[in-house]
């Protein structure tokens, strides 16, 4: 850790060295002064083109006569502005990397802040050697390059259920709260304003409701960054989440209303225009959330369609996403509410609609673009402080809006929430109403905003920015380190860490439903029945047209809970098997679900004369979307599990995962992930096999390195010698197919396993070979294996009916354990060993599965 | 409708209100609503109940249905079923759904949410023995997925099999080889749904219906 940490310092200085370096470069390069190279290239964070660039690189051309071929050349103005972004970013990512490898610090000190203070660091090193302003977040940047994924990102991790039931709080917080925050603090200030606390300052009532409404809004990127960690209780969480979010859209609203207001000139306010901007209010809040709906809409149905380009699926989200933001932007909507709709409208259909991997894709590529740009955003807002020009002191003016953005966000919050209360089922508490008051952190976007100003309108803009900069260093830093100490002080309800139970899920989903059910006979119009009422829309409607025929099928929210606990079961399965070093516990039941997917319409024939646990295991395999494999971890099922058993389904396994040496020779192409099998490679893995084989018989015959027996191996083949009396024709052709080269084998190992009376395939005669213990790897010795590859017996098997395990039916009707969660219930979950238990059920189960797979055929071929 | 309305305070009220703890506008609305229902009748049979429009979408309407019915819920410690109910019956089976005054004490917020839970499990518990058994619970998930058409009902049987198994691996730990679990009982369900705020959840708002709420 310590190394990391060193090591990331070290490079990070380093960097920091090299950007200074690099503009230095730039500003002596060019004929522009330092001011001018500084707005280049920080706007050149962008990553277009900054003119600078251009201009520098074309210069440099000129000024070169060519005499000689040069070998290589210093071309930095040509790739200064791309550079410098990229250096920027990596310094800034590094930032967090030196911070996050020291988890005691953030355990006390956000991310956040910490991330404000590296940029204090970082600009002092720009000052130091610059001494001018060099870098700075520009507005630009800002909103264009840097805020549009952190929102987008927000939208579609938003969770929606509990948005949507807040929906009501988080819309009165957002509007109702910002506007009386802007409004108080500006005419607070202006009051003070008028009483002389701040001595000669020239800004009219307008500019200060300008100040007001930049500032108002609680920031999403704090915000978030700073209750991620605090864990508070999901309500309180999303009512402080979608509040920043929203009111966002709704600050920028105010922000340019005002602005134009102050355009305009106090005296030729009137009435109408007021009532314009009121007006102009709604139309770009709600104009701003129906184009993202309407790019939600887009996304999802244009996801219906891409499954034959799923290399660039992921990417029509971020595209569609940032031009929702844009073409809101170009239109004078609120780009933010349009990101933030766009995002929340379209996650269930994308989510549905697309593969499987493009999701985990779009997860994480938006994790790390909106992660990214959150930590370049808080090391620049560190960063601009460092610049002599803003910081314009004013004591009154500083102290006072620090003052009032405090109290009238907690004047604020107490008195919306006492009016919600009244309305709302689940009262906000008094303790979270205090939490949501400090959470009021502003962030970057008041600041983005307060760069924005006009300095020709409004004079005392770099105090503006000043106090801005304050305000947000102040929220975030100060009440981002007391927030924690403070939930924890005031036992604020902390989010319940619950681990996904199915039975809480149904339990949840009949719980809805009798709600709903409650209102509908009481007649009542409540929430509940709201809620319903769209659901039964969406069903009908929406899903159709905006997802995929298949994904319509199986995402119904129970089942997608049981799904997830049978995957986590089953990862923990094979965890759990490689911690042993082999997969040896496997139950072969697992195993033979593959085989059995195969046969299809064959089965119920086959297994109609066969024991219990294999109708069993058909039903369950031919359960169409149903997770086959379902099985329950516990150490007491293992210990108990039979051997013979192990072995044949290890090999049955390996068989499936056996990979051969060159599987993965990679063939590059960018419109797929190719995993190939062809012709060589069978023929590759043959031969290899066939070696080992043979080189294991040379062996025993020479008596050199003779192959260690692994006892209980050798004991599980005596076991399965019982014969077979109803092997069918085609096991035993496999079995005449296998006798060649069986006979050196068992001749070698000198198990006397192999021959007529060991009929089945499938359950290979085991043999430690060539030294290897671990079963984990013999099967390569296996001669099953070197005589027929894996997927030739599959498709050997697909030929004809083939009971795939003979075996079965000596076993037990139904030794289970591994498959419970799939399995009916059994009355002793643990009874592995004692047979005669097991009976009984399985008689019961026999009554409940049998029928079942002739009726699911149908479906899964 | 109407014909019945007694004014607030009227001696009836007073009983019902401090039996049920509604507001007396509470049960003037509610009492409204079961005339209404009743088709002015005293008393509400099943098939009120099945001719709610709204209600037949709802995939677990049967077994709402019959809690209406049952007279465990009537907090009379009665058993078994019932034809028909008055209104002071339905007026105690909606009380389970009012919300809690806001300040009550730890204690009283545990009686509450015994309540309610004991509730819902005499719905799933449809035979009254005191557990929930595997039976019983697959008719519940059945008829829970039943609307989506998508799965089947197979599909069903091993989700409430699954759901069982993990039942009885939380309430009972570790089972001896020979252990039968019967089914959920009480404590049990109790302890499951440790992580479920019913207090706060299983309410609903009685008010009159046009003050539809804007603020939730």
């Amino acid at each position: 850790m310590a190394a990391t940490r060193r090591f990331a310092l070290f490079l990070c200085t380093l960097l920091m060295g090299l950007v200074q370096s690099a503009a230095t470069v730039t500003a002596d390069a060019g004929h522009n002064t330092g001011q001018e190279a500084a707005t280049n290239s920080s706007s050149g964070d962008e990553g277009g083109t900054g003119d600078h660039g251009g201009e520098g690189g074309t210069g440099g051309h000129e000024t070169a006569p060519v005499t000689t071929l040069a070998i290589v050349s210093w071309k930095w103005t040509h790739v200064s502005t791309p550079y410098l972004v990229a250096l920027w970013i990596l310094v800034s990512w590094l930032c967090k990397l030196i911070i996050e490898a020291n988890h005691h610090v953030t355990n006390v000190i956000p991310e956040s802040a910490l991330l404000i203070c590296f940029g204090f660091i970082l600009g002092g090193m720009i000052w130091g050697a610059d001494m001018v302003q060099t870098f700075k977040l520009t507005p630009t940047v800002f909103f264009y390059f840097l805020l549009p994924q952190i929102i987008l990102d927000a939208g579609y991790s938003m969770p929606n259920k509990l948005f949507f039931g807040n929906m009501g709080a988080i819309l009165v917080y957002a509007v109702i709260g910002t506007c009386w925050n802007a409004a108080s603090l500006g005419l607070s200030l202006w009051g003070c304003h008028q009483a002389g606390a701040m001595g000669q300052l020239d800004v009219g009532l307008l500019q200060y409701l300008l100040f007001g409404s930049l500032i108002a809004a609680v920031d999403p990127v704090a915000v978030i960054a700073v209750f991620e960690q605090v864990h508070v209780n999901e309500v309180l969480f999303i009512l402080v989440f979608g509040e920043s979010l929203l009111n966002d859209g709704v600050t920028v609203v105010l922000f340019n209303v005002f602005d134009s207001f102050v355009s305009l000139g106090g005296p030729r306010i009137n009435a109408v225009e007021i009532i314009k901007g009121i007006i102009s209010f709604f139309v770009v809040a709600f104009g701003g959330s129906l184009l993202g709906l309407v790019f939600g809409v887009l996304i999802s149905l244009l996801t219906k369609v891409t499954q034959n380009i799923k290399i660039i699926e992921p990417g029509f989200i971020f595209v569609l996403g940032y031009l929702a933001y844009l073409t809101a932007e170009m239109l004078s909507l609120s780009a933010i509410l349009s990101i933030t709709f766009c995002g929340v409208s379209c996650q269930k259909y994308i989510n549905a609609n697309m593969d499987k991997n493009s999701v985990t894709t779009v997860k994480y590529v938006m994790k790390v673009f909106a992660n990214g740009s959150e930590t370049i955003i808080f090391v620049f807002l560190g960063i601009s402080a460092i610049d002599k020009e803003i910081w314009v002191w004013n004591t009154g003016f500083i102290l006072l809006t620090l003052l009032f953005v405090c109290v009238y966000r907690i004047i604020g919050v107490f008195f919306l929430t006492s009016i919600l209360n009244r309305y709302r089922l689940v009262r906000v508490e008094f303790i979270d109403q205090v939490i949501m008051s400090y959470g009021g952190l502003r962030g970057a976007v008041a600041y983005g905003l307060a760069a924005m100003l006009n300095q020709s309108k409004i004079k005392e803009k770099n105090l503006m920015i000043c106090t801005t900069l304050l305000v947000v260093y102040f929220t975030v830093i100060l009440q981002g380190i007391t927030m924690k100490p403070l939930v924890n002080w005031l036992k604020v309800k902390k989010a319940a860490v619950t681990e996904l139970t199915l039975i809480e899920s149904l339990q949840s989903k009949a719980f809805d439903h009798m709600l709903v059910a409650i209102e509908d006979i009481s007649g009542q119009i409540g929430h509940n029945y709201m809620r319903d009422k769209w659901n039964q829309f969406e069903e009908r409607w929406m899903t159709r047209i905006l997802m995929k025929k298949s994904a319509r099928k199986g995402r119904d929210y129970v089942f997608k809970v049981f799904h997830q606990l049978n995957l986590k079961d089953a990862i923990d399965y094979v965890a759990e098997g490689e911690r042993r070093g082999s997969l040896e516990f496997v139950r072969n039941e697992s195993a033979f679900i593959d085989f059995k997917k195969k046969f299809g319409d064959d089965l119920p024939d086959i297994t109609a004369g066969m024991s219990d646990d294999h109708t069993i295991m058909c039903s369950m395999s031919t359960i169409d979307h149903v997770p086959s494999v379902s099985l329950e971890m516990h150490e007491q099922n293992m210990k108990g599990v039979r051997e013979p058993e192990d072995i044949n389904t290890h090999h049955l396994l390996q068989q499936h995962l056996y990979k051969g040496r060159k599987q993965h020779r990679h063939r590059y192409s960018r419109s797929h992930f190719n995993v190939n099998k062809d012709e060589n490679e069978v023929q590759e893995i043959f031969q290899r096999t066939m070696r080992n084989r043979l080189e294991s018989f040379k062996c025993a015959k020479m008596g050199v390195a003779q192959p260690k027996k692994i006892s209980k191996h050798a004991k599980k083949d005596q076991q399965q010698k019982v014969p077979n009396g109803e092997s069918t024709n085609n096991s035993k052709r496999y079995f005449a197919g296998d006798k060649d080269f069986q006979f050196p084998e068992g001749e070698a190992s000198g198990f006397t396993a192999s021959g007529g009376s060991y009929p089945l395939p499938m359950m290979v005669s085991y043999t430690a070979g060539g030294g290897i213990e671990n079963p984990a790897y013999i099967p390569d010795l296996d001669p099953l294996n070197a005589a027929i590859p894996p997927w030739l017996i599959e498709a050997e098997l697909d030929g004809g009916p083939v009971a795939p395990s003979q075996r079965a039916q000596m076993r037990l009707p139904w030794t289970p354990s591994d498959l419970s969660r799939l399995a009916p219930l059994r009355c002793s979950t643990r009874s592995n060993d004692s047979f005669a238990q097991a009976d009984t059920p399985s008689a019961q189960q026999r009554g409940d599965e049998a029928p079942t797979p002739s009726k699911r055929d149908g479906h899964n071929m | 409708m109407g014909a019945l309305q007694s004014s607030p305070g009227e001696p009836e009220y007073v009983h019902l209100a401090k039996r049920t703890g509604f507001s007396f506008q509470q049960i003037g609305i509610l009492h409204r609503r079961f005339k209404q229902l009743s088709h002015n009748e005293d008393t509400l049979l099943r098939e009120h109940f099945r001719k709610i429009p709204d209600l037949e979408s709802n995939p677990i309407r049967s077994q709402i249905i019959e809690a209406f019915f049952d007279r465990r819920n009537f907090r009379q410690n009665g058993e078994g079923t019932v034809e028909a109910i008055g209104f002071e019956e339905f007026l105690v089976i909606m009380s389970h759904f009012r919300p809690p005054s806001p300040h009550i004490t730890e204690e009283q917020r545990e009686a509450v949410r015994r309540d309610k839970l004991r509730f819902l499990f005499n719905m799933h518990d449809t035979d009254n023995d005191g557990t929930i058994t595997l039976e019983e619970y697959r008719h519940v998930v059945e008829e829970l997925l039943s609307l989506s058409g998508a799965l089947e009902k197979d599909t069903a049987k091993s989700i409430a099999d699954a759901a069982m198994l993990e039942v009885a691996s939380i309430s009972m730990g570790h089972m001896e080889p020979d252990e039968f679990y019967e089914g959920i009982t009480f404590e049990h369900f109790l302890k499951l749904l440790n992580g479920f705020e019913i207090e706060s959840r299983m309410n609903i708002r009685f008010l009159n219906m046009d003050t539809t709420t804007l603020c939730k």
